[in-house]
């Protein structure tokens, strides 16, 4: 179905990020928003992308569709899709690509969509802009992408417009949206923070029943380690624009290495005991802005376990065993006896 | 639907009734036409044969009530200065100044639009920069002093344009663009602000995110969109040039409207003041809700339930 079906190309990641730098101009004072970030995602795989608010998520995820806002830059870094570099395509090259080979769904189905334009349409146009069939296939494949993604029958019709749906259907069109070319890399930015919990997992189960079915491979945003547990296969946490840990979902659970990442699974477990209302208990203290990002451990000044060497000196990545690295000089013990994980999404230290 | 029109027709019957009794009692206070009308040597009998005639010598609320009875049926009386009716006089007048409007319009939406996207999609830009001040000339120069710099230039420098009258396309051309730079500058500003704000709408990163080039995200994603607020603003500059626009018919003798509503407030001919403040607020609330129907066509959301 994809041009990407040779054998000599499996080994090569649909993405892969190296060194990534993004910097953000502004009131004339340029900050990074984005250091050294590298990551990779194979075929058919979910990678979740996990951090507070303001890590840099979204800022990632816009880089690489580029679509990132007028004062930000990559500085340095590559970016590759299906081994293609894109940092440096033309602008005209790299529209080709957006919504063909990569696509992106948001958070806010409210308002991501276009009031004044029927759904079907929104979805169709997809097909017209990459001249993918003609008016009559392009409205049969609009009516075959609805029933895929669950729209089809209770009172759904595609010359609905976006306000007469609810939250779920409309991100369920945005999906639509997203996968009418066929796409090898979805990435979907805190696509279920909008909507209820019910609402959240049927969303949460069409992506892995997409990723099974199409093999279509997505980078999954989110600030929730919750949906991080249900979707992801890897998972990237990000802390002030940096990578701080790459694991498997399992060993991250397990024997998470950084500090900040067992602060983010400590406020999981610690939810579902909160009652209803109650405040969710946080790591102290909060993200810095792009302008306050310590330059040594970003982490130090809101880390429990920091010592003077984490204030002036900024850790590396580095393998804790296979598979599984993190920036942190002293890196937590894993608990017990330190077991090599079952899984074998490796792609391997660097 | 039908209930939405019963009642901003109900509230256009009181606005008007307002608009009615306000101009009825403005004009009666403002002074005494008979005396504009008799000759210089008139006697007092004279004079007052005239104000009986006219009516004008019965109690001021009764004046009111029938006033208001034969507005009601389309009837302000006869003009003081022209032996016709009054409404007669101002609907004769009133093709003119629907011609100047069309033009007045058409010049300032050609400009407005494009110059507004523009300086919206190119905001911070060169571009921006050139086409700011246009607007801004635009709205600083009163109409008494750029349609006479206008015709200074071009008609009695270059003899292009003719300087007044009306007839053709020629005579056409100064008036209206002396009368289109006010509302030129307004729309303009109007569409950019609302192409700046919608051009950081969600929903274009998601048509960014589709692959669409920049011009298909304008014309199929934000043109509507955008364009809805100004239609507001577009209602209100029609209703207020097909009013009858005083300063720029004055200067290029143009007989509309405008011009008619200067000649009748000089010598207080009271039925035609009347007729055409009536008929302009008619044309005012008559261009507001053909906007309200107009934003149910354009934006699905407010279409009322049940209606397609
Ligand atoms: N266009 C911009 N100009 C200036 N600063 C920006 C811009 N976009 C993002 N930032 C800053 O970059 C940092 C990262 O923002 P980003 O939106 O990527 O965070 P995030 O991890 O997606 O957070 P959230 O969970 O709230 O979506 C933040 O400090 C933000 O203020
Ligand atoms: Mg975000």
């Amino acid at each position: 179905m994809r041009p990407v079906g040779q054998a000599n190309v499996v080994a090569e990641p649909v993405l892969r990020i190296e060194d990534l730098s993004v910097c953000v101009e502004r009131d004339g004072r340029s900050n990074l928003a984005l250091s050294s970030v590298s990551l990779s995602i194979s075929n058919g795989e979910i990678v979740g992308i996990v951090g507070e608010s303001g890590c840099g998520k979204t800022m990632m995820a816009l880089a690489i569709m580029g679509l990132m806002a007028e004062n930000c830059r990559t500085v340095h870094g590559s970016i590759a899709l299906q081994g293609l570099e894109i940092t440096s395509l033309s602008a005209r090259s790299m529209r080709s690509f957006r919504g063909r080979r990569m696509s992106m769904i948001f958070q806010e189905p409210m308002v991501a969509l276009n009031p004044l334009m029927r759904v079907g349409r929104q979805v169709e146009e997809v097909l017209a802009i990459h001249h993918i069939g003609n008016r009559s296939e392009r409205r049969r494949r609009v009516r075959e992408l609805f029933a895929q993604v669950g729209l089809s029958g209770s009172g759904f019709r595609s010359r609905q417009y976006p306000h007469e749906l609810s939250g779920g259907m409309r991100q369920r069109v945005m999906i639509a949206v997203a996968l009418a070319a066929e796409p090898a890399l979805l990435i979907a930015d805190e696509p279920t923070t909008a909507l209820d919990a019910t609402v959240q997992a049927q969303i949460l189960d069409l992506l892995l029943d997409i990723r099974s079915r199409l093999g279509t491979s997505i980078l999954f945003v989110t600030h929730d380690m919750g949906v991080i547990a249900e979707v992801a296969d890897r998972v990237v946490v990000m802390y002030a624009g940096q990578v701080v840990e790459v694991a498997s979902v399992q060993d991250l659970f397990a024997r998470p290495g950084h500090p900040y990442t067992a602060g983010l699974l400590g406020s999981i477990t610690a939810a579902s005991s909160v009652p209803e209302g109650g405040d969710l208990p946080t790591i102290a203290g909060r993200v810095p802005s792009l302008e306050e990002i310590p330059l040594g451990c970003a982490f130090a000044p809101r880390c429990a376990k920091v010592q003077a060497h984490c204030i002036d000196n900024r850790p590396q990545l580095a393998t804790l065993e296979t598979g599984h690295l993190a920036a942190c000089w002293f890196p937590l013990p894993s608990v017990g006896d330190p077991r090599t994980s079952a899984t074998s999404h490796s792609e391997g230290g660097k | 639907m039908i209930r939405f029109i019963l009642s901003r027709l109900v509230q256009a019957v009181v606005a008007l009734l307002g608009v009615l009794t306000v101009v009825f009692f403005a004009v009666h206070t403002a002074g005494n036409p008979v005396r504009l009308l008799v000759p210089q040597n008139a006697s007092a009998a004279d004079i007052a044969r005239l104000s009986h005639q006219l009516g004008l010598d019965r109690p001021l609320v009764d004046q009111y009530g029938s006033f208001l009875l034969n507005a009601i049926h389309g009837n302000f009386g006869y003009s003081f200065v022209q032996n016709q009716p009054a409404l007669n006089i101002v609907l004769s007048r009133f093709p003119n100044t629907v011609e100047l409007a069309a033009g007045a319009l058409v010049f300032a939406l050609a400009l407005a639009i494009p110059i507004g996207i523009l300086s919206a999609v190119y905001r911070g830009k060169w571009v921006e920069r050139v086409l700011m001040p246009v607007i801004l000339v635009g709205q600083s120069m009163p109409a008494f002093w750029s349609g006479i710099l206008l015709i200074l230039i071009f008609a009695v420098h270059w003899h292009i344009f003719p300087s007044s009258g009306q007839g053709g396309l020629r005579a056409l051309i100064l008036p209206s663009v002396t009368l289109g730079s006010i509302s030129l500058a307004t729309v303009a500003r109007m569409v950019r602000g609302s192409f700046l704000e919608h051009l950081n709408r969600e929903y274009v990163r998601t048509a960014k995110a589709k692959g669409a080039s920049m011009p298909r995200v304008l014309i199929r994603h934000v043109f509507r969109n955008a364009f809805l607020p100004v239609l507001t603003i577009l209602g209100m500059e029609t209703a207020n040039l097909l009013g009858g626009a005083v300063i720029t018919e004055t200067i290029f003798a143009w007989p509309g409207v405008g011009l008619l509503t200067v000649q009748a407030v000089q010598s207080l001919d009271f039925p035609v003041v009347e007729a055409v403040v009536l008929f302009a607020a008619t044309i005012y609330i008559l261009a507001n809700l053909a906007v309200d129907l107009l934003y149910g066509v354009v934006d699905p959301r407010l279409r009322i339930q049940g209606a397609d």
